[in-house]
């Protein structure tokens, strides 16, 4: 059987048989799931478990989609130039095939098919076992469907991470690329008496009076080298890993510092982290409007599609707007120097102070 | 008046997105993934070619949200910096009639237009779809 290039095979419940289901919190969306291989359900929990942060539900949500997940006898894709209209990752070229439907295919073969009207889609896998690769693609089309699903719910899936002034609920938005310090900065501002929403994602929407975030994993993401600095968080390396291609562990945040994770809060500050190869500690400068547009625009996977990139542009603009912003330098061992985390602690502070609003 | 501009009816690209901040609005052109920052005034500007409309009509309706003449090179550089950068296209056929001129936000006056090109693009391919940015070595 051949396959045009966006041809995902159907997969419906009567096809799977013997198929394991499964259901998924995803913040404002519920993902009930049908597997055809239960292996590859445990294969996949991880991922698709990650989004375990407390939802307080607003009208309509959570919004329910069912995944159909079925193995394919299809050997690995032939690597193809990324020109996914709608949009293009490293794994992924998604395209708008029709009204309605979007669909994905990856470099190693596995392929998505979202039909977002009906809150549906169908994952096609190839042969996945002993390939960390053709699994850590399939986590990527989940990614795809989480970020569809949320920003059809209203909201705007944001990388990023937040720390939440200890008694109000104001947060800073930490932004940066992976591997820039955005997680080390959060914790060593979690021991400074600061709370958080997560050190990697965020979703956030226009509300009254700005904009709110809200938190949807309760876990971190740590570097066992950071053992040396975050006594609290004891042996780092006890934690599990959560990815083969990162040394990265899965902290839960509430068995180190309980009631420090919080569920929403409001957007007033926009931090750009950036890792210096020079420099001393900590320093920081004012970040004027279009650099907060610019530094939330790298934060953002903003599809190629108007109509689907409109509402993310639209709470970009709004953040950006509505939350001042402070360029962050990140010298060599930083995070070393107490009293230039404490100064940055309490400039942050101040930039989130009632009086600043 | 400035000569060099086109005589037709221009449009904004459907792939140019914007949003209305409090004091102007910000577009996104998602053919080059570059941002533009428009103050209250040039977002008026950039308005007029929503529904398709020559530089004339467009600055007719300038005229008519409070512009002066001498604001004439200020319009002409916004609606030459849109064709420069491809943000407005021709409008093929007749188009629609011009209509009501966009109004100016509320609680802005008319200054100066200024639209501005921000410095760096988003990137055109992602880490995935939730994250864009390419990773640090670590």
């Amino acid at each position: 059987m051949t396959m045009s290039a966006f041809e995902a095979p159907a997969i419906t419940g009567a096809a799977l048989g013997a198929a394991d289901r499964t259901v998924h919190a995803w913040g404002p969306a519920a993902l009930r799931a049908h597997w055809s291989d239960p292996a590859l359900a445990r294969a996949l929990a991880r991922h698709s478990n990650q989004y375990d942060a407390p939802w307080r539900a607003g009208p309509g949500e959570p919004r329910c989609w069912t995944l159909d997940v079925g193995c394919v006898k299809r050997e690995r894709g032939e690597v193809v130039a990324p020109t996914g209209g709608f949009l293009t990752t490293v794994h992924l070229d998604v395209r708008r095939a029709a009204p309605g439907i979007v669909e994905s295919r990856g470099r190693r073969g596995t392929m998505l098919r979202i039909d977002e009207p009906a809150q549906a889609a169908s994952l096609a896998v190839p042969p996945w076992r002993d390939r960390p690769d053709v699994i850590e693609e399939a986590e990527q089309q989940l990614t795809l469907l989480s970020a569809r699903a949320w920003a059809l719910a209203g909201w705007t899936p944001v990388h990023g991470a937040t720390v939440v002034h200890p008694r109000l609920d104001r947060c800073a938005v930490l932004c940066a690329p992976s591997g820039s310090g955005k997680t080390t900065l959060t914790f060593s501002l979690l021991r400074r008496g600061w709370r958080t929403l997560g050190d990697d994602k965020l979703l956030a929407r226009r509300a009254p009076g700005g904009v709110e975030a809200r938190a949807v994993a309760r876990r971190m993401h740590l570097d066992p080298a950071a053992s040396r600095w975050l006594a609290e968080a004891g042996d780092i390396r006890r934690f599990p890993t959560y990815s083969p291609w990162t040394d990265k562990r899965h902290v839960d945040l509430e068995g180190v510092w309980p009631g420090r994770l919080v569920t929403s809060a409001v957007v007033c500050l926009v931090v750009r982290v950036r890792r210096e190869a020079e420099g001393a500690g900590l320093r920081w400068a004012p970040l004027e409007l279009a650099q907060r547009i610019d530094v939330l625009g790298r934060q953002v996977a903003i599809p190629g599609e108007a109509a689907a990139a409109r509402p993310l542009v639209a709470t970009i603009g709004a953040m950006g707007a509505a939350a001042r912003g402070l360029d962050l330098s990140v010298g060599p061992d930083a995070f070393g120097d107490s009293a230039g985390v404490d100064r940055f602690s309490d400039a942050l502070m101040a930039e989130l102070s009632e009086d600043r609003a | 008046m400035s000569t060099d501009l086109p005589a037709g009816r221009l449009i904004l690209r459907p792939d140019v997105v914007s949003t209305v901040l409090h004091d102007g609005a910000v577009l996104l052109d998602l053919r080059s993934k570059y941002f533009y920052s428009a103050n209250a005034s040039a977002w008026a500007v950039v308005q007029q070619f929503e529904a398709g409309a020559t530089a004339y009509e467009a600055r007719r309706a300038c005229a008519a949200l409070g512009a002066r003449e001498a604001d004439s090179d200020a319009i002409d550089a916004v609606i030459r910096h849109l064709v420069a950068d491809d943000l407005v296209e021709p409008l093929e056929g007749p188009g629609q009639p011009a209509g009501e001129p966009a109004a100016i936000l509320e609680g802005a006056a008319w200054s100066a237009p200024s639209l501005t090109r921000h410095q760096e693009p988003l990137q055109r391919i992602m880490v995935s779809a939730f994250d864009p940015g390419i990773p640090m070595a670590e």
